[in-house]
């Protein structure tokens, strides 16, 4: 088929069929985020709460190499559905992504020693976790803010 | 958005107009997202020279004939 032949709209087609493809990506990634932790349960006999403080571990050695094995696959999911979502984004696109993780990675060189020295002092439970998830939470903002600019 | 722009100016929304396309159209036939359409013809964003090369054979013109850096040769 020649471009004579293509419909005038083939344009608007192929984004509307990107941006379906984006969906179905995330809606995959959201599904695998909420059925991890079932899975974990189910199938590594490893409690939420263990996970998540790191602290404890199942008594069970056998246990514990399922939910790191879960662990382990969960994460190469992740990676792998990230590559693929980089390699599908145009230019603009990963710029805004580069300066979110920027934001990231500074505001984590600042917030992690800031909140691992007052922790004790704050009595702030998990510490790491609570830089971490205030250094992702900055870059959702600095991205948030360079897309309603835009 | 992503303000990358040095003062150059393009003509790329008129000769969206030209054709009537939409930006979601022409982002569509460049294959990036109608937001990259959006940030170049508002100046936010200066395309790669890829994407300089997509955009004007898209439009079967010289790149210097759509982007503009305020220093044309006279």
């Amino acid at each position: 088929m020649t471009d004579t032949h293509m419909a005038d709209d083939w344009g608007a087609k192929r984004l509307a069929q990107r941006r379906r493809r984006r969906w179905g990506i995330a809606g995959a990634l959201v599904i695998v985020a909420v059925a991890f932790p079932v899975l974990v349960n189910l199938l590594g006999g490893a409690h939420l709460s263990e996970l998540r403080g790191g602290a404890t571990v199942t008594p069970d050695g056998r246990t514990l190499s399922t939910s790191a094995l879960l662990t382990i696959a969960f994460v190469a999911i992740v990676f792998a559905a990230s590559w693929l979502g980089w390699r599908d984004r145009d230019e603009v696109e990963r710029e805004l992504a580069r300066r979110m993780y920027a934001a990231i990675g500074l505001s984590s060189m600042a917030l992690f020693p800031i909140v691992m020295i007052t922790a004790p002092l704050l009595a702030i439970p998990y510490p790491a976790m609570i830089a971490w998830l205030g250094s992702i939470a900055i870059g959702g903002i600095v991205y948030g803010i360079a897309r309603l600019r835009g | 958005m992503v303000r990358s722009g040095q003062d150059m100016e393009n003509r790329l929304k008129v000769l969206r107009a030209e054709r009537d396309w939409s930006q979601a159209e022409l982002a569509g036939r460049l294959d990036v997202s109608r937001q990259a359409v959006n940030a170049i013809e508002t100046g936010k964003y200066d395309p790669s020279l890829p994407l300089a090369f997509r955009i004007a054979r898209l439009f079967g013109q010289h790149i210097e004939e759509i982007f503009d850096d305020g220093h044309a040769h006279g």
